[in-house]
């Protein structure tokens, strides 16, 4: 089972040309960013549109507060990288679920943040959408920009997620070719196909079970609910 | 000089809106390669366009194998030819025309 969990749908109206396109080229399930209510639900292209949150902010107050807030009913939190100080206690939170690279903007992935965030199981999410918009010497740019963070992200042990991050159908891309711009992007075959295959399904199956009511915390769930008799 | 096994493709091209020409395919094909890999990469690949069905969008292209994987990532890169958005999805690959026939219809 394939999902691209970066998706952006305009609006609710364009979802079944997307989940179309997703069923044709062979995902099960897309994430798209606002529009839904609830976590997850069920399209008749038999493709599930998971809820996805970017999460932007100017300090780490104001991100804690809107992970809190959305992180219950939401599937993939994503925040972008940023400033050294706020992308460090991001990458720390078990709650975001990717850090976002943004090929516009001068962040770059430290070592030292890969670290971290190794630990906490947050994955770098690369968006190929920039690349498909752009030729030439911007799009070197931005292939500078993604080797150097899968690299970083790769020698830390740091998990590597490839989206389409698409704005419009034809920005989807199959699981197939997905992986071959992650092997243009640095990524060997073994962890592209994690990149592509397993890593997004097993984040969005493991907050999937945290939204069950019998997840209590990591390892610990009810198994069964019983009666509590009282000896007379 | 060694003479490179051939490979060829077959794939589906996803397109919103007119129908693509093989011949704009084949030259956005070569734009691609060419603007990713450059002029010596391009010039090696051998690439031809051997099939392509414009209403299904399903065709087949022959590149020499040393080359195949730098063929696919140029045409997964292509998001518009002539103002038609596509998506390009390699399906499979072989060593043999006849071999892709027999594992996936060309014309569906």
């Amino acid at each position: 089972m394939t999902v691209d969990v970066g998706v952006y749908v305009p609006d609710m109206e364009k979802i079944s040309s997307f989940g179309n396109i997703a069923h044709q080229i062979g995902f099960k399930g897309i994430a798209i960013t606002g529009l839904m209510d609830q976590p997850f639900r069920q399209l008749a292209e038999e493709i599930t549109v998971y809820r996805r949150v970017n999460i932007t902010g100017k300090g780490i107050n104001s991100l804690r507060k809107q992970i809190e807030r959305v992180r219950k009913n939401t599937i993939i939190v994503a925040v972008q990288l940023g400033s050294i100080d706020m992308t460090n206690w991001v990458v720390e939170d078990k709650r975001v679920d990717f850090l976002t690279l943004d090929p516009s903007k001068d962040y770059k992935l430290r070592e030292t943040t890969a670290s971290i965030a190794s630990n906490s199981a947050t994955a770098l999410e690369i968006q190929i959408a920039p690349l498909l918009n752009s030729s030439g010497l911007y799009r070197s740019k931005i292939l500078k920009a993604y080797r150097e963070a899968v690299m970083t992200a790769v020698g830390a042990g740091m998990g590597v997620v490839l989206s389409s991050g698409a704005t419009h159908p034809m920005g989807l891309r199959s699981p197939l070719a997905m992986m071959h711009i992650g092997m243009l992007l640095g990524i060997d075959r073994p962890l592209v196909e994690r990149a592509v295959h397993e890593l997004p399904i097993y984040i969005i199956e493991r907050n999937l079970k945290k939204l069950s009511t019998e997840f209590v915390s990591s390892g610990v769930e009810i198994v069964q609910r019983g009666r509590v008799h009282e000896k007379e | 000089m060694k003479r490179s096994r051939r490979r060829y493709l077959l794939f589906h091209l996803h397109r919103e809106g007119q129908p693509v020409n093989g011949k704009h395919l084949g030259l956005a094909l070569w734009k691609s390669l060419l603007s990713l890999y450059g002029e010596i990469n391009a010039a090696d690949s051998k690439l031809y366009l051997l099939d392509f069905d414009e209403s299904s969008g399903v065709g087949v292209l022959q590149c020499s194998g040393s080359a195949l994987q730098q063929v696919i990532t140029a045409a997964v890169v292509i998001n518009a030819i002539e103002q038609t958005l596509v998506s390009f999805e390699p399906k499979r690959t072989s060593g043999t025309i006849k071999g892709l026939n027999h594992q996936v219809p060309r014309h569906e």
